[in-house]
């Protein structure tokens, strides 16, 4: 089971914190909450997914992920996970993979661990951009 | 759904409220009413910049010219190149493939020559791919636009580099031999052979230009630079300098012989203007600059330089001045004869006995022309808002938006026809222009409300100044909405399957809003799809700080400020916002901090 360390990409503990300490009259310290940890899961599978719809319009990419997402629940579902990665900051990432993968599975589970660290490294650009969106008492 | 709707969405994302109405509120005005109003495709495109004709994309293809000039003005491309780009635009179709790829070759080698820190904190250039270079070449088209342009301004924009020596082969050495040719030998047969940097073989084009502003120096030093990237400044110290000591300067004068029958329109500005005979006084004062001496070739090439710079002359730097240039001039002193000053303007020109003969009184010009000066950045702002506030109180506000979109292309020929004439160019810096523009502001009104036709001059500096703070401004913002879109409103990250119809997904990634992240990929996805999957999350992870920083301080911005003016307004102040954050030193290290 690999792990890595990277605390490069990461704000400080005391970031987060300020940003928690936000009045609770919204949802930002949930948000802000949530940041603390981090999973990243890559699934395979057959669905399908047409971007264009029948005119060749551009259709609401949100609604794709939507579809995934229903297909992943189905009973008979199509869809299968290669791996998982949970990281908390400040700690160990641990990350679990699926048993007896293919050659094509070794390839995409680099790309898994591609996409952790990118999301780390938005994550820590998206937690200090809600800490400066949020301080609107500054002029911009 | 007008401006208000995406002031309103920035004020809610501001006080937290990240709920999904907000979200598809901001998401509705952002990628489907901004890209219509602005003509700047969302999210940036280069097929849809290029490919798609009519006025929808416009204003992003009016960046990618901008690009160009000012990479052939610092020799990164040629004239020949230059020339080629505009024939291609003028026949509304893309540039090739090959000339796509020596701009871009330019642009990485600006890149490489240049430190400004947004163009090196995210993505670094691609070392090879067009694709992956137009990709950058989209993302980072603003800061790149932006950066040359402070090299080619002449409204002193660029600050003085006191380590600069003759041979420097840096963009700076780039920038001062530009402007060395600008104000000496601009137009040559063969721009291959001019030179890319200054080196000591200049040397005496630089001891001439001292000694045209009585410097009693020889070199290029940092007070001879400073009057180079300011053009105002270099008329001011041009002028000092041809004023005969003792006197008041009265009797010195610019001379120029137009050949030709004059237009039509030139007739009728000389009978507006009443342009006066030289008189007996005047004809004996006329031979102190002697027409053939370098002082006055040089001032007539100040002249056409300030008249471009203003708005008014829309031909080559080349101290030709022919009836493109007085006309120019013509129209400089109708606009400033407005308000009761005719009598004393109509001193200034005085014709000379002799066909097409004119001598311009060089100090009242001056003055004139003083006014004109480049502002200081808070002093810009305030020009700025004084135009909205005068259209506002003229109640004209309503119109801009309608009048811009339908009449913004009457400009067209005034941009100089570039396919055809590879010398001439259009004036970016806005400093100037907004003066210009200011003191023009009831000819703007009376064209805003379609009471008058349009003129170079005032209206020209209004329309390339709106168009160029929407270029400036929307194009970045759009790029740094898709990053926080794809980081905070939950939109996907899609890959296709290359050449599959209708098109289908091969990769997928959601960053959801609390940053746990599901990537799909289809299992028929083939190699080279994930592979360029991985490669576009890598891209969007290296410029997330800094596009996430553009979108959250317009969303800032936006949150704090009253109710826009209308689109344009609104347009405007996103300029003014994300170039305030380009060149803050704050903002120059794109911190988040």
């Amino acid at each position: 089971m690999p792990s890595n360390k990277d605390k490069n990409a990461e704000p400080t503990p005391e970031t987060y914190d300020n940003l928690a300490a936000q009045p609770a009259e919204n949802n930002v310290q949930t948000y802000i909450k949530d940041l603390l940890t981090l999973d990243v899961v890559t699934l395979t599978g057959n669905v399908d997914l047409a971007v264009t719809g029948a005119n060749g319009e551009r259709l609401r990419l949100g609604r794709l992920y939507n579809r995934i997402e229903e297909m992943y629940m189905a009973e008979d579902s199509q869809v299968r996970v290669l791996a998982i990665t949970h990281v908390e900051l400040d700690k160990d990432s641990v990350t679990y993979i699926k048993e007896g993968l293919s050659t094509q599975d070794e390839k995409l589970l680099t790309y898994h661990l591609e996409t952790v660290r990118a999301a780390s490294e938005a994550r820590a650009a998206m937690a200090a951009g809600v800490g400066r969106l949020l301080n609107l008492s500054k002029p911009a | 759904m007008d401006p208000r709707a995406f002031t309103e969405a920035c004020k809610r994302l501001g006080s937290g409220e990240f709920d999904p109405e907000t979200v598809e509120q901001l998401r509705i005005v952002v990628e489907e009413r901004m890209p219509v109003r602005y003509a700047v495709p969302f999210p940036p495109d280069v097929q849809a910049t290029f490919y798609r004709s009519g006025s929808n994309t416009r204003t992003r293809r009016g960046q990618w010219h901008e690009l160009v000039q000012h990479l052939t003005d610092l020799t990164y491309l040629t004239a020949d190149e230059f020339q080629q780009w505009h024939q291609a635009r003028a026949a509304d179709l893309p540039p090739t493939g090959e000339l796509m790829d020596r701009v871009l070759a330019a642009l990485g080698a600006f890149v490489a020559e240049d430190a400004f820190a947004p163009l090196h904190r995210g993505c670094p250039y691609p070392a090879a791919g067009r694709q992956a270079r137009l990709d950058w070449a989209e993302e980072y088209l603003t800061p790149a636009v932006d950066r040359l342009s402070t090299f080619t301004s002449f409204d002193g924009e660029l600050a003085v580099n006191a380590g600069y020596r003759l041979g420097d082969r840096s963009v700076y050495g780039r920038s001062m031999a530009f402007r060395m040719y600008t104000l000496f030998t601009y137009v040559y047969a063969d721009q291959h052979r001019r030179d890319v940097y200054l080196d000591e073989s200049d040397r005496p084009l630089i001891i001439k230009l001292n000694r045209l502003l009585a410097r009693d120096r020889s070199g290029l030093d940092e007070g001879l630079q400073g009057l180079l990237l300011n053009a105002g400044a270099l008329l001011e110290a041009f002028w000092r300098a041809r004023l005969p000591t003792g006197t008041d300067g009265e009797n010195t004068y610019i001379l120029y012989r137009i050949t030709g029958p004059p237009s039509p329109d030139s007739l009728a500005l000389e009978e507006a203007l009443r342009t006066e005979l030289a008189n007996r006084r005047q004809l004996r004062e006329l031979p102190e600059i002697l027409e053939y001496t370098g002082g006055n070739d040089f001032a007539r090439r100040l002249l056409q330089l300030t008249l471009w710079r203003i708005g008014y002359y829309d031909g080559a730097l080349d101290s030709d001045f022919g009836p493109r240039t007085h006309e120019a001039l013509l129209r400089f002193l109708e606009q400033e004869s407005e308000g009761g000053r005719r009598r004393k303007i109509a001193k200034i020109l005085v014709r000379r006995e002799g066909e097409g003969a004119y001598a311009v009184k060089l100090r009242p010009l001056g003055k004139r022309l003083r006014d004109y000066a480049p502002p200081d950045k808070q002093e810009a702002r305030n020009l700025e808002d004084d135009i909205w506030k005068r259209i506002a109180e003229a109640r004209q506000i309503d119109t801009v938006d309608q009048t811009f979109a339908e009449r913004q292309q009457e400009a067209t020929e005034a941009y100089g026809a570039p396919q055809r004439h590879p010398f001439r160019r259009v004036y970016f810096a806005v400093g100037s222009l907004l003066r210009a523009a200011l003191r023009g502001i009831a000819r703007i009104i009376d064209w805003i409300r379609r009471a008058v036709s349009f003129t170079l001059g005032a209206i020209f500096d209004f329309i390339k100044l709106v168009a160029k703070r929407l270029r400036e401004g929307v194009g970045l913002f759009f790029t740094g909405m898709r990053f926080f879109a794809n980081f905070f409103l939950g939109r996907p990250v899609v890959t296709p399957e290359p050449g599959s119809t209708p098109v289908t997904v091969a990769a997928l990634t959601r960053f959801g809003l609390d940053f746990d992240t599901v990537n799909y990929v289809a299992d028929s996805a083939g190699a080279e799809a994930v592979r360029d999957h991985g490669r576009l999350l890598r891209r969007l992870a290296a410029g997330a700080e800094f596009f996430l920083t553009v979108a959250i301080t317009v969303v800032r911005a936006a949150a704090a400020w009253g109710t826009p003016l209308g689109w344009i307004h609104l347009g405007v102040l996103i300029a003014r916002w994300v170039l305030d954050m380009l060149r803050s030193p704050q903002g120059a290290k794109v911190s988040l901090a």
